[in-house]
């Protein structure tokens, strides 16, 4: 058990979407072999292509990159298999399936031919208004959430670029003036793994 | 035939031998190896190389397969071992996992182990104190458990070799329930620690926060580049073992040390399952070992033992070594083997928030954690409604403000501009248990684990005194937080039980009188004197302070002794 995941270690995040992939969207037989496979939640094609837009909505492409460059839809998936108990994960799934039929019904199409402005208004209302949501759905959206934050704030672009984590600072000041604190560059604060 | 006998007898015989490899075994073997002893030390668990075997040293967050977070199956299939805080995803293989080593918990109690060579010395929080006087001289002022046979004056010396060896952090504090010892330079304390630091000296005079004493090359010296360590890094990432060699341990340290000796023949993979004793001879001759893979049975034999196979199983060897001269377990005339194991309380914290100093912050990390407060109540005498007292952790840190809100181009802005928060502090009771015969460990009748060994059973609990005690606690910092500016104070009693603190002591204690302990002044067996036990299973008390360093210098003296006896013919057995 433990090579296994010692083997996975090296992978980031990108070269783990491969792994990530169910094995019928594997490319090939050796990405089949080195997956990572999904082996509690079983998700359609089409709601992995729903969860990566939702997922791009939460955390789109800007001046920095957005959920589907670092691939935070298989991130919010890989920790939503191997480390979330059973019960949410039913409900993840569950409230998924009824987040695509009420944005259907909302949006007058389904949430991914929708424009980024209705797709952000549409989450917006369930941030916003969840009493006007069914429990599932608003349950998906949280959960959702959450994991894409921390998919991108513990990402390596965003622990290199933004707020960069130090492996070795060699140093411990218990006075530093905050005047010069630099979260772009390895400074203090960063959360202990 | 008979020859060949013999030539294999011979391969199988030791000067010494040494049971487990952890931080009091690790001593022990570099002790009595550096004496020139050829020393077998035995390891129930898989080797562990410094370096070589640390597989998650060196990674990034974004590396660990999940971000350092433990894996659901993982979890439940191990609720004992995930409630340690080391059972992370980075450090998760060196913690021994429940379905592998059962034991049997007559009351709740979340035994925490590491199999491996080095046992917990690659994990341990490195935090390294002086006992005092006032804490050997515990038991008999209060009238509990049985006088310790030593006093400050005989470990003050050891703790010195030791600490010179190790490598320890800290200040010269000049306190006397906490004594200076040979220290490299104390890793200082943060502005908030310091403001209360300060707010103490004036409110409390007899309430210090000093630097936590840790295990930590701050500066190194000419003994630990000589071991291959360096200076400690601030990386705090200390469970997974360090490439630096920056914190003590026995993989980074001792036994590297010994095996360049030429004295030291390892063997991992071996449990122990007992100590042979020969009864016209009226000594211990060797062990009977089992490979944890094979499963073939192997005996080895030397003149003196040393017994550190980790406090609780030092119990179970003990218990199930038996013969016609010890049918209750080696050693054990006088029935106490097992009894009076005590531990530390841990259960209590108290968080609060401090809106002052806010222009300043901290970079870089402390590895020794922050500040340290000694025990401070019936130190010099008897002053509440309950015995003894308790050391505290006290750190303070400032970290992200966690709020981000919305979604989209308004939420990334959020997480890629944190602000700093507000300072937060906390501090953790470190308490003292007593000893009593009804704390107990003993061999299950019945079950056995797959390598012929009884199942522990253990009967540990709390008292009155701890509940007094964490009432107390909460009290006195309640208080001392009120007045030193912090908000939002917060207490914390987790209801954990025993056993969380990794701090398990007794059951094979020392004591002047047979008839009421097991080992005399020199960690020998009162009954089987080339026996010695020098880990936490021969602790009298408890007292406040993290245990480890007063095993290092327990397993020095014992050697120094069990050296003298052997030159002296005293233990010999062949």
């Amino acid at each position: 058990m433990i090579n296994r995941r010692l083997a996975v270690r090296h992978l980031t995040i990108l070269a783990g979407a491969a792994a990530l992939l169910p094995g019928c969207l594997s490319h090939s037989q050796d990405e089949q072999a080195a997956a990572y496979p999904l082996r509690h939640v079983v998700l359609s094609a089409s709601q992995e292509k729903l969860l990566a837009e939702v997922c791009e909505t939460l955390i789109p492409k800007t001046t920095t990159p957005g959920a589907k460059d670092l691939n935070l839809s298989l991130y919010v998936l890989k920790m939503l298999d191997d480390c979330t108990p059973t019960k949410d994960q039913q409900s993840f799934v569950a409230g998924l399936g009824q987040f695509a039929t009420v944005a259907t019904k909302q949006l007058g199409q389904s949430f991914e031919a929708s424009s980024a402005a209705q797709r952000l208004a549409f989450l917006q209302r369930i941030d916003q208004q969840s009493q006007a949501f069914p429990e599932a759905v608003v349950a998906f959206y949280r959960a959702a959430r959450q994991l894409a934050i921390d998919g991108y704030t513990g990402s390596k672009y965003f622990l290199t670029k933004q707020v960069a984590y130090e492996l070795i600072p060699g140093r411990y000041d218990g006075y530093f003036p905050v005047s010069k604190v630099d979260l772009s560059k390895p400074h203090h604060g960063q959360p202990q793994y | 035939m008979a020859n060949l006998n013999i030539d294999s007898i011979k391969a199988r015989t030791f000067d010494a031998i040494v049971i487990g490899s952890g931080i009091s075994g690790g001593w022990a073997a570099k002790e009595l190896t550096g004496k020139g002893l050829k020393t077998l030390v035995v390891e129930r668990g898989r080797d562990v190389k410094h370096n070589i075997d640390y597989p998650t040293t060196n990674l990034n967050p974004w590396e660990l397969p999940h971000g350092g977070k433990v894996p659901m199956d993982v979890q439940e299939a191990n609720p004992i071992a995930s409630r340690c805080y080391v059972f992370k995803e980075d450090a998760m293989h060196f913690v021994v996992k429940d379905a592998e080593h059962p034991y049997v918990q007559e009351k709740p109690f979340d035994w925490i182990r590491g199999y491996q060579v080095g046992g917990k010395s690659l994990l341990w929080a490195r935090q390294t104190q002086r006992w005092s006087k006032y804490d050997f001289e515990g038991p008999a002022r209060d009238g509990f458990a049985v006088p310790w046979p030593i006093g400050y004056d005989d470990l003050a010396p050891w703790y010195s070799h030791v600490e010179k060896f190790a490598g320890i952090s800290g200040n010269r504090d000049g306190l006397a329930a906490l004594p200076d010892g040979e220290f490299m330079p104390g890793f200082p304390l943060n502005a908030v620690e310091d403001h209360f630091r300060k707010h103490l000296q004036k409110s409390h005079p007899d309430r210090h926060v000093i630097s936590a004493r840790c295990a930590h090359l701050s500066k190194p010296q000419p003994i630990h580049y000589e071991q291959g360590r360096v200076q400690c890094q601030n990386r705090t990432l200390c469970q997974r073992g360090c490439p630096f060699g920056g914190y003590f341990s026995s993989n980074s340290s001792t036994l590297p040390w010994a095996m360049k000796s030429g004295n030291l023949t390892l063997t991992p993979n071996q449990v122990v399952q007992a100590i042979l004793y020969d009864e016209q001879k009226g000594r211990a001759t060797g062990i009977r070992v089992m490979d944890t893979h094979t499963k073939a049975t192997t005996e080895y034999y030397a003149p003196v033992l040393f017994v550190n196979a980790g406090a609780l199983n030092t119990n179970l060897l003990l218990l199930n070594s038996t013969s016609g001269r010890f049918p209750q377990g080696l050693g054990n005339d006088s029935g106490v083997l097992g009894k009076y194991v005590a531990f530390h309380n841990y259960s209590a914290r108290i968080f609060a928030e401090y809106e002052g100093l806010k222009d300043v912050t901290t970079d870089g990390r402390n590895p020794a954690g922050g500040g340290y407060l000694p025990r401070f109540r019936n130190v010099f005498k008897q002053e509440t409604d309950f015995l003894r007292g308790y050391a505290t952790s006290f750190g303070a840190s400032r970290g992200l403000a966690q709020s981000a809100q919305g979604i989209g181009t308004d939420l990334k802005q959020q997480l890629e501009n944190p602000k700093l928060g507000p300072w937060r502090v906390s501090a953790g009771m470190m308490g003292e248990t007593i000893p009593k015969a009804t704390n107990y460990v003993r061999l299950d009748p019945t079950r056995h684990d797959e390598w012929g060994m009884p199942l522990l059973s253990l009967s540990i609990a709390y008292d009155d005194n701890d509940a007094k005690m964490k009432q107390d606690f909460f009290e006195q910092f309640t208080d001392m937080f009120t007045q030193a500016g912090f908000t939002n104070i917060k207490t914390n009693d987790s209801h954990q039980a025993p056993g969380l603190d990794i701090h398990e002591m007794g059951g094979v204690r020392m004591g002047l009188d047979p008839r009421t302990s097991m080992l005399n002044k020199w960690h020998q067996l009162h009954a089987c004197p080339n026996v010695y036990v020098t880990d936490g299973a021969a602790m009298t008390s408890t007292s406040t302070q993290n245990p480890s360093l007063t095993y290092m210098a327990f397993a020095a003296r014992a050697v120094d002794h069990a050296v003298s006896e052997l030159k002296k013919q005293n233990l010999k057995t062949t």
